[in-house]
């Protein structure tokens, strides 16, 4: 019997593998009453003359984990924000690739993580599992983070609300992005003669605006005199986002095809502009232009650029983009532009500070924050690592690599400023124009805007039409918009799929969530 | 046969003893229990999950009820037969292939001599113990485009055109086969060929004596001996049938959308719906799912053995 009873329970829980995480301590702490404005200094004061001070744990997403001067960088980071607010900083980056998996974890366990980036997780998503603080609470960021509010404009700001709430602090980066923008080793465009210097509408651009017919003869150009090379690639999870200008309101079934002027939500998959696109990536393919193996590729653009196995490739564009992409190749690259600079709907809600629930001194979080938005050095720490260890000045305003450390050995190059709270008050690395962050201003002020900006679609009531149309589309994009597969055959046989899946359901849903919101925030 | 011993009445005092005797083996046991226990017990409560609103605030027991909402999503589609399909049907083959090829290694492997089966039985069982990230590219070594081995060699030797493996669904039933067969059999053939060196020599002795062949050795003496491990092992197989062995299906594949009709199953759908919502409310419904349809398989497919025979039925 006994035997009996024990080989039933290891079935059982042979058959009931789960794998849940219980912990859960979910009780939000009472935050404290904020009474005028000296309530900021007061709340600092109090903790550096109690002499205890609490630890705010940061998390953030970076390429390559946890680098190992990140401890120092957290000491040096503390060691200002001991004095000015008495609050211990502890840095905790993340890989991309568990990033979302481990703050989930993190945040549904209730595990201490205070401040953290919203990148990659999803901020419907956040706000509807009840992770993020309402940053408004008892006047919090009013009392508390005077700077954050002075470094934004109020359509920034509006720009991060979910359904009215301000649930997190939008970073400080390029908010519009250029779509199409084509990059191209300059030594490749040498050896093919073609001149690109005589392109340049005005001197100092770093962005040259073409059309296709110019770059598909520079492909064609390009595969004659490299035929062992890829002519072209693109990553196949950003094609939409980057080439067409649309705006897709949290995903692309249901979109704006016209984002400036219209707010009627329509589907991508049927119309001319996807049609378009997948025709001409069925040309190139059939080209050869694209390789044979692109479905199944995992490295990024620019590393197989650097390794001699690609002449081409798509990039977002935006101030400083040619000394990115320049960088990340390994070798001068010249920037293409076939669209133009739009600012979707959802550029301030893509990766927001945000504080949980969970924190204990949320008052704490928020004067730290607000530091982060603030005080050039703690950015400077934050982006580029300590000077004399990480970096030092060359003398004209710039910063470099220390003599000795480069990208690869370098203790703390995260490569993720655009994540950062603020990167337009640190300091600005050589190679980029020192007026950078001048022209990101003018950049982002001047992009198309998105009618729809602030909005936010709920989909918690159509996950499972959701899931299904995620499915269905993963089966077709990349076969689809890399030109593997005749538009004419595949987008008819995708849109059926589509709306069998519960395409038009869901769109009827987004375009009333749409005009809900349009008509509360008086947008015609 | 092993079974009349039990049945047989012990007196208290014999029982006691045996009590005694079997001490040491549960206490070996016990790690493995306490394992069991913190990883598959303590969790089980997390099941309620599956039918809550979940809020981080609210905690789990105090988030709302939300009734089998959270199951919808797997049944409300075109894809939910495709998926289940290819999910049970992919098992069932495995179940069959695997244990067929896993015998007949354990049975030639006890057959060498002892140096070399070490040295075979250390080589088969290597591809178990990678990742099956790793394993992706050493498929992928064989199978991309442009510079695989497949296309660059074989099919040229024979002046075939390439193939595109990564864009044509019809090869890749019989490519996952092959692949979890060769990954799993160094490790699925070690419980047969720990039974087959606890079988009593005197058997075969005994049997050649008689002037019995090889394969009447076998096919008597270690097949029957053999039935009640191969039994065990495949209910505990098909309790796992709606479990899919989510690195084989989805990095094997290289996540190409061309091979979906026969590479998705529940866990990749799943996880690439869930990808982006990362709800855990749904992945649990999923898990609870997958789970009961387990569970109650083990029973169904325990209870058949039982009727046609009750020695070899696991409980």
């Amino acid at each position: 019997m006994r035997k009996k009873i024990l080989s039933l329970l290891l079935i059982a829980a042979l058959s009931l593998g789960m794998t849940t995480g219980l912990t859960i301590s979910a009780s939000a702490d009472q935050l404290e009453k904020a009474d005028d404005g000296t309530a900021a200094q007061e709340a600092a004061q109090e903790r550096i003359e109690s002499g205890d001070y609490p630890t705010i744990v940061m998390a953030f997403m970076t390429w390559a984990g946890k680098l190992v001067g990140t401890d120092r960088i957290s000491e040096k980071i503390s060691e200002i924000t001991r004095e000015k607010i008495g609050v211990n900083v502890e840095l905790m980056p993340m890989d991309s690739a568990s990033y979302a998996q481990n703050m989930n974890l993190i945040l549904a366990s209730g595990e201490q993580v205070d401040l953290f980036n919203v990148v990659t997780l999803g901020m419907m998503a956040c706000v509807n599992k009840g992770y993020l603080l309402d940053l408004e609470e008892d006047d919090l960021l009013a009392t508390y983070g005077q700077g954050i509010i002075d470094a934004f404009n109020t359509v920034e700001l509006g720009g991060c609300r979910v359904a009215g709430t301000l649930y997190g602090i939008p970073v400080k980066k390029d908010d519009a992005a250029g779509r199409f923008g084509m990059s191209i080793p300059v030594e490749y465009l040498d050896a093919i003669g073609f001149d690109y210097a005589s392109m340049y509408a005005n001197e100092e651009d770093e962005i040259i605006y073409t059309d296709f017919e110019t770059i598909e003869d520079i492909l064609g150009r390009l595969h004659e005199q490299y035929p062992d090379k890829t002519t072209f690639y693109m990553d196949p999870t950003s094609i939409i986002g980057q080439c067409l200008l649309i705006d897709s309101p949290n995903d692309n079934f249901g979109v704006l095809l016209d984002p400036a002027n219209s707010l009627v939500i329509e589907d991508l998959f049927s119309s001319d502009l996807y049609m378009d696109l997948c025709s001409r990536m069925y040309r190139w393919n059939q080209n050869g232009w694209i390789s044979p193996d692109a479905i199944t590729e995992t490295n990024a653009t620019t590393t197989q650029v650097k390794a001699g196995s690609l002449c081409a490739y798509k990039t977002a564009t935006k101030p400083g983009i040619r000394q990115q992409e320049s960088n990340l190749c390994g070798k001068p690259v010249v920037i293409f532009q076939l669209g133009e600079d739009f600012k979707a709907s959802n550029t301030y809600l893509n990766m927001p500070w945000a504080i949980n629930q969970n924190c204990e001194d949320p008052v704490a979080a928020m004067q730290l924050l607000n530091l982060f938005y603030t005080d050039p050095d703690i950015s400077t720490l934050i982006c580029w690592g300590e000077e004399g260890k990480e970096w030092k000045e060359t003398g004209d305003g710039h910063i470099t690599f220390m003599d000795g450390v480069d990208a690869q050995n370098s203790e703390y190059y995260n490569n993720v400023n655009w994540q950062m709270p603020n990167q337009f008050i640190a300091r600005i690395w050589e190679g980029d124009s020192l007026d950078l962050w001048e022209r990101m201003q003018a950049y982002n002020d001047n992009a198309v805007t998105s009618k729809a900006m602030g909005f936010t679609f709920d989909n918690s009531d159509l996950a499972a039409e959701y899931t299904a149309m995620t499915n269905v589309y993963s089966e077709y994009s990349h076969q689809l918009e890399l030109g593997f597969l005749d538009p004419e055959v595949g987008i008819p046989e995708l849109v059926d799929r589509l709306k069998a899946a519960g395409l038009e359901d869901y769109m009827a849903e987004k375009q009333a969530q749409l005009d809900a919101w349009a008509e509360a925030n008086g947008v015609e | 046969m092993a079974k009349a011993h039990y049945k047989k009445k012990m007196s208290p005092a014999q029982r006691k003893s045996l009590m005694k005797r079997s001490i040491p083996i549960y206490i070996m046991a016990l790690p493995g229990l306490i394992y069991l226990f913190i990883n598959n017990y303590m969790p089980m409560p997390g099941i309620v999950l599956a039918f809550k609103n979940y809020k981080a605030k609210d905690g789990i027991y105090g988030s709302k009820w939300a009734g089998f909402k959270n199951f919808r999503y797997l049944f409300s589609t075109q894809d939910a037969f495709v998926i289940t399909r290819n999910t049970i049907c992919y098992n069932l083959v495995f179940i069959v292939v695997n244990t067929f090829f896993a015998v007949m290694v354990a049975i030639i492997l006890s057959e060498l001599v002892a140096k070399i089966k070490k040295f075979y039985q250390s080589v088969i069982l290597l591809p178990y113990l990678l990742s099956a990230v790793i394993i992706s590219y050493l498929v992928f070594a064989f199978l991309s485009a442009e510079n695989g081995f497949v296309n660059n060699t074989i099919l040229k030797a024979f002046g075939v055109n390439p193939i595109s493996w990564y864009q044509e669904k019809k090869y890749w039933p019989f490519i996952l086969v092959f692949v979890n067969l060769w990954k799993g059999i160094g490790y699925n053939c070690i419980i047969y060929l720990s039974t087959i060196i606890g079988i009593d020599r005197g058997y075969y002795e005994a049997a050649s004596i008689d002037g019995a062949t090889k394969w009447q050795q076998i096919s008597k003496i270690t097949l029957p001996l053999l039935r009640p491990t191969i039994i065990m092992l495949t209910l505990m197989a098909v309790g796992r049938i709606f479990y899919s062995d989510f690195g084989l299906f989805y990095q094997v594949p290289q996540n190409s959308g061309a091979l979906f009709p026969v590479t998705n199953t529940i866990d990749t759908y799943v996880y690439r719906g869930l990808l982006e919502l990362g709800d855990i409310t749904m992945s649990a419904a999923a898990g609870v799912y997958q789970s009961l349809v387990g569970f109650v398989l083990v029973l169904v497919a325990n209870l058949t053995v039982r009727k046609l025979d009750p020695d070899s039925a696991l409980f």
